[in-house]
């Protein structure tokens, strides 16, 4: 067997293997050949490696010991749950062992009230799932294979599944993981105020080291769930049915097409009793009763008038699980169609679905090849299954050089290489086509800088190749903030200047005033994405997403205030529509920035669904100016709803208002603020407002008051505040009796708040009071100093992806309470 | 998935045709038992397709991948949930075949030991007896603790038994060898309630063992020896041949498969089109005994070989609904209870852990009574479970 590297890797590796010996019982560390060999491939058979060994981890412990043992001896390693990656993520390195997680599948907690479940990386996905439906919740992502694929594997790839559109993918799922980094040390990471570094962990295919344990939200299962089947005499009808469900303001669950060939394989092998049409559009719609009522007679016109030859609807569980098992069985299913099959998952903006659906057809009739195509129309997201014979001569690499056409089309459609499976092995030579040198340099820094030994998860992501990509277009007023960066020792971004404590320069340190980088790239409402300069003012989206009826569903705040796009990202701030669909890290889809080096860098795409390369756009959110300038964004957008009614509650106090809040559980709430002792308000968005706050007033039990109309919005107006914090229903009963006399609002189910704290108090009174609540506080203006108050995540991993990002700390940081007291 | 296996002939053929189609996707490894209890890869579906194909194209030794071969229980489970269309079970019988002759002397010494044994009901009911008297006897203890505290008395089945009232159709019954010594109420339940249902049945007397557990384990000679007995001894002029042992049913039906290429394979054929499990028969047929006077809450356990094997899911229940009872699926019910054959007689560590969790899985049902279509898994369940276990055709009879 060919071994990496010198003599002194196997010598490694033996003195690797007696370590092991030492951690593992016989049965548990794997190192015969029969053993081994069942561990060569996960879902992606083109490829195989046999491992020097594989252990079979029970304990956390087990996992940060190996990953210790490795690191001590220089040896590689690939984590693996169920090995179903279908870009080779799990595929084992030669010379290397692989660390199996499967058996660590506990559900280690399950809190309803929190709405979270705590697992190891082991869970299977459908598990989650399974131990949160007798509280009547459930996970949301749902990969196709979600029956056997790991939560661990789902966070190392950011896993989609047919459910995205509305509830997005893994990384708006995750709240928290605890990890272990490459060289064996252990972090915990999640989401709250100051950086996401949490959303620079997902996805990043297992090369920043191995998830110990997760944190997950749980949704409450929707009241109504309407699934309607379309068929259409060819795929270009049934895009367009798509394009017009969206025209229409609908916000589908999920949104899917699959051709004849697609069908025919699901129809061999799960029967799920599809129409026999050329074409299958799935639509579902979910919900709370009356919202979903209304848009069901919404959708059947739509599908009227689209062309579809044969409509049939269905709320029946059975049938809708099995409508979703044929479609879920798709991939595999073609093995009834041919020997052999790659399956692709190129992205493209929504609207050029239809082009890219007819030059697929032409360059696979060009390769002589059958393709089958089975995609998230939804989302743009295609997955093209080129079917073959691999003992045909020459087929394989016929069927290959189609693949790399197909990933070059997403490309020059200005979509994405890979929408949910990742880059893993398989697409390493396609990163390159897709991002510029600058954007592979920063990626691959920040790797060097989280592992600087390779160690984590070898060879997948990036290969050896270097970008043809030109660079994005750079104008004057890029070029100079590029030289301003690589100029002065130490700089700090500046938008509308909403958030002064972020954005007042200290001493020695040179503002880069970004007021001027503004105007929208490009908007198309069709496509449900919106490009813009980061110095754009929200209220110029804002307005021109209001005159299509679509919005950011996360409210940015500080709008009036003159907030930019850029500012409210690099702060992370949502305001009160974060209740129902998420924050800004739930939106924003690209972003390009420039980096402590001085180079542009483009991350993410325009594309809802992108899986390639790091999360850049994500660690962008809350960086604070401190892993880069933004320069422009992008973001996916929702259909706004018509109109809105509140209802305000009186609870006699706080924790009878908490607990009130727990009943709106299975109801389209859009936002749910509570202002201290006990008030409640529950906004609603969409139809019949009047008989559904009626209900809601009767599920939540309290005396309480309607508005609609110019009172309602009134009472979301922005209260002032100069403390954002970040926290829990638990939270804010542990830290609200601290804050008595302090004007305060707490904000999305009491998971978030804003704090006028008064400018004389000390600050320390806050960060302790925080501190102890396991909350988190963003200081947006008073007096200068530090920013970040209690409790923080990120530790080692945080100092890397910032050593890699900003190589020579230009970007000066703004320090926590606790470091300047330490200073 | 690729393969460069050279191995000819019809069994080569089933096996290079499950592998070809296998594409590694993993939707098989959640209701494999070996699995979803060991969590080894090499003891999944696609493990042992790896395994089988690598010692086919000859780069693992037969020896070394013997023991996750060993570990499948074969109950299909895993065909049901594959979505590409592997024959598993054809590929594991034929692969065990392939690899009897070449295993090491004494474990063939014990394999044929309970291969000998446990099809013949006189050798069974010796082997019971002695093993009272001696206990632990070695390799055949495990099979011996399957054994109930007092085996019951013989009630050999007639030559044939008359429809009541008007003759519907005309049945032949395969009797099954080890149900009959361990229970043999089943085979006289199913005369009863086919005759009730106006079925005449004949249980030709020179029938003997399916063969499906010499087929199963690796011994096709010996299958190919009991199954001729069965070509010879089932008539043509019945309209179906019926089996109430899920395992017994789907070793018949594979007579196709073991026949392949040998002179006797279109009569293999043609009887293995025309076996049928006793609850699939009177399903189509349709009741017309009356409801149960006292109606139960049934837990309905799928036999791997009536719900995998042979795809016979919704028949029993329905038999059992139409005659008034409520039916009610416990979780997990694709994973195999641990019988499966011989499995609890060879790795009876797996079997009993399988027990216990299906037996917690149908205790969680709240059910009055649990209906099986297989006499191994009845046994097996007996062992972790307080609740009544019976055969389906037993409920019904009772009424």
């Amino acid at each position: 067997m060919q071994r990496p590297g010198e003599g002194g890797v196997i010598g490694g590796g033996q003195r690797l293997l007696r370590g092991l010996r030492e951690i593992y019982p016989g049965n548990r560390l794997l190192t015969e050949p029969a053993q081994v060999a069942p561990y060569e491939s996960d879902a992606l058979t083109s490829f195989r490696r046999r491992p020097e060994a594989v252990v079979l981890a029970e304990t956390r412990e087990e996992v940060v010991e190996t990953v210790r043992a490795c690191h001590r001896h220089g040896v590689p390693f690939v984590a693996r749950g169920s090995g179903t990656s279908l870009s080779g993520g799990s595929l084992p390195v030669e010379g290397g062992i692989v660390i199996g997680l499967n058996r660590l599948n506990r559900v280690l907690r399950l809190d309803p009230e929190e709405r979270v479940a705590v697992v190891e990386p082991g869970v299977i996905n459908a598990h989650v799932t399974r131990a949160a439906a007798q509280h009547g919740l459930f996970y949301a992502p749902d990969p196709s294979s979600q029956s056997i694929c790991t939560i661990g594997g789902n966070i190392a790839f950011n896993s989609g599944g047919a459910h995205c559109l509305k509830h997005g993918m893994t990384a708006s799922h995750v709240l928290g993981v605890e990890a272990v980094l490459p060289d064996g040390e252990v972090v915990r990471l999640r989401t709250g105020v100051g950086p996401d570094w949490l959303g620079g962990f997902v996805g990043s295919e297992g090369l920043f080291g191995i998830v110990l344990e997760a944190t997950l939200k749980l949704l409450p299962v929707p009241e109504a769930t309407h699934t309607v089947l379309a068929g259409y005499p060819d795929l270009r009808a049934a895009g367009d049915a798509v394009a017009a469900v969206v025209a229409a303001g609908l916000l589908p669950v999920a949104m899917e097409i699959m051709d004849e060939l697609a069908i025919e394989a699901a129809q061999s092998s799960v029967k799920p009793g599809y129409p026999d049409v050329p074409a299958l559009l799935i639509v579902e719609l979910d919900g709370e009763r009356a919202c979903v009522d209304e848009d069901v007679a919404k959708l059947a016109e739509v599908i009227r008038a689209s062309g579809a030859t044969e409509v049939r609807a269905t709320e029946d569980p059975a049938e809708r699980a099995l409508i979703w098992k044929g479609r879920k069985s798709a991939f595999s299913a073609v093995g009834w169609l041919a020997p052999d099959y790659l399956v692709q998952d190129g992205c493209v903006p929504r609207t050029r679905l239809g082009e890219a659906l007819e030059q697929i057809g032409r360059l696979a009739a060009r390769a002589g090849l059958r393709v089958a195509n089975v995609f998230h129309a939804g989302d743009g997201n295609l997955h093209p299954l080129i079917l073959f014979d691999g003992r045909e001569p020459g087929a394989v690499e016929r069927a290959e050089a189609l693949a790399g056409e197909i990933l070059d089309l997403c490309i020059a459609l200005g979509g994405s290489i890979t929408g949910e499976h990742g880059i893993g092995v398989e697409k390493r030579d396609f990163l390159p086509r897709m991002f510029d040198m600058p954007t592979l340099g920063a990626m691959r820094r920040i790797h060097a800088a989280v592992d600087p030994l390779r160690l984590a998860n070898r060879g997948k992501m990036f290969s050896e190749r270097t970008s043809h990509r030109a660079p994005g277009p750079v104008d004057d007023a890029v070029r100079a903030l590029q030289d301003a960066v690589r100029e002065h020792p130490r700089v700090l971004p500046r938008g509308g200047g909403s958030k002064p404590a972020l954005s007042t320069p200290g001493e020695g340190v040179t503002p880069l005033v970004l007021s001027g980088l503004r105007g929208i790239v490009e908007y198309d409402p069709e496509e449900l994405t919106i490009t813009a300069l980061a110095g754009t003012p929200v209220r110029v989206v804002q307005e021109l997403l209001a005159e299509h009826g679509q919005h950011l569903p996360f409210d940015p705040p500080l709008a009036r205030a003159g907030a930019t796009l850029g500012g409210t990202v690099a702060a992370g701030l949502a305001g009160p529509g974060r209740h129902r669909h998420g924050g800004v890290r739930d939106f924003i889809i690209g972003a390009r920035f420039v980096d402590g080096t001085g180079a542009v860098v483009g991350g993410g795409g325009r594309v809802v669904k992108n899986a390639a390369g790091f999360d850049l756009p994500r660690l962008m959110v809350g960086s604070l100016g401190r892993l880069g300038v933004l320069v422009e964004v992008v973001f996916k957008v929702f259909p706004a709803p018509p109109a809105y009614g509140t209802l305000v509650a009186e609870a006699p106090d706080l924790a009878g208002a908490l607990e009130a809040m727990r009943r709106t559980a299975g109801l389209d709430v859009e936002a749910l603020d509570l202002e201290p002792p006990g008030r409640l308000l529950i906004r609603l968005g969409g139809p019949a407002l009047e008989a559904r706050l009626e209900r809601l007033r009767r599920a939540i039990g309290l005396p309480a008051a309607k508005a609609l109309g110019a009172p309602e919005a009134a009472l979301w107006q922005e209260v002032p505040a100069s403390v954002r914090i970040a926290t829990s229903p638990r939270g804010v009963a542990r830290l609200d009796p601290g804050l008595e006399g302090v004007p305060r609002r707490y904000s999305a189910g009491a998971t978030a708040g804003w704090i006028a704290w008064p400018d004389d108090r000390p600050l320390d009174e806050l960060d302790v009071l925080l501190r102890d609540a396991g909350a988190g506080g963003l200081r947006l203006s008073g007096p200068p100093g530090p920013v970040l108050l209690g409790a923080t995540t990120g530790g080692a991993f945080a100092e890397r992806v910032r050593r890699g990002l900003d190589p020579d700390g230009r970007f000066a940081g703004q320090a926590t309470v606790r470091e300047a007291v330490l200073a | 998935m690729q393969h460069a296996i050279a191995v000819d002939g019809p069994t080569g053929a089933a096996m290079t045709d499950a592998i070809g189609s296998c594409v590694h996707c993993g939707f098989c490894l959640p209701t494999c038992p070996t699995y979803v209890t060991g969590g080894e890869e090499p003891h999944s579906p696609r493990g042992r397709i790896f395994l089988m194909k690598d010692v086919l194209e000859g780069s693992i030794g037969l020896e070394e991948a013997l023991a996750p071969i060993d570990s499948c229980l074969g109950c299909q489970a895993c065909v049901t949930a594959c979505p590409s269309g592997v024959e598993y079970g054809e590929l594991i019988t034929a692969f065990r075949a392939h690899a009897e002759p070449r295993r090491p002397l004494a474990e063939r010494v014990t394999r044929a030991l309970v291969a000998r044994t446990l099809p013949y009901p006189r050798r069974f009911r010796l082997a019971a007896r002695v093993g009272r008297l001696a206990p632990k006897v070695g390799p055949l203890q495990p099979m011996l603790d399957l054994l109930p505290e007092r085996l019951p008395r013989r009630a050999p089945l007639p030559a044939v038994h008359p429809a009541e009232g008007e003759r519907r159709a005309r049945v032949a019954l395969l009797a099954g060898c080890a149900q009959q010594v361990l229970e043999p109420d089943i085979g006289w339940a199913t005369l009863r309630v086919l005759a009730r249902n106006g079925v005449e049945t004949v249980v030709p007397r020179s029938q003997g063992c399916c063969g499906a557990l010499a087929m199963h384990g690796g011994r096709a000679d010996q299958a190919r020896r009991l199954a001729r007995r069965n070509l010879a001894a089932f008539p043509d002029d019945v309209d179906a041949v019926i089996a109430n042992a899920a395992g017994c049913g789907s070793g018949m039906r594979e007579y196709g498969l073991l026949f392949a290429g040998e002179p006797d394979e279109e009569a293999a054929r043609a009887l293995a089109a025309r076996v049928v499990d006793v609850s699939a028969f009177l399903d189509e047929l349709g009741l017309v005994t009356p409801a149960a006077t006292k109606p139960l809450r049934v837990a309905y356990h799928d036999a791997c070989h009536l719900a995998h094997a042979q795809k016979v899911r919704e028949a029993p229940q329905r038999l059992l609904r139409a005659a008034g009872h409520e039916v009610v699926v416990p979780d997990e019910w694709e994973l195999c209870c641990g019988s499966a054959g011989t499995y609890n007689v060879e790795q009876p560590e797996t079997a009993a852990e399988l027990g216990r969790r299906k037996a917690g899985n149908l205790r969680a049902t709240g059910a009055d009574v649990v209906a099986a279509g297989n006499i191994g898994c009845l046994t097996q369940i007996r062992r972790y479970l307080e609740v009544p276990v019976r055969h389906t055709i037993q409920i019904l009879d009772a009424g």
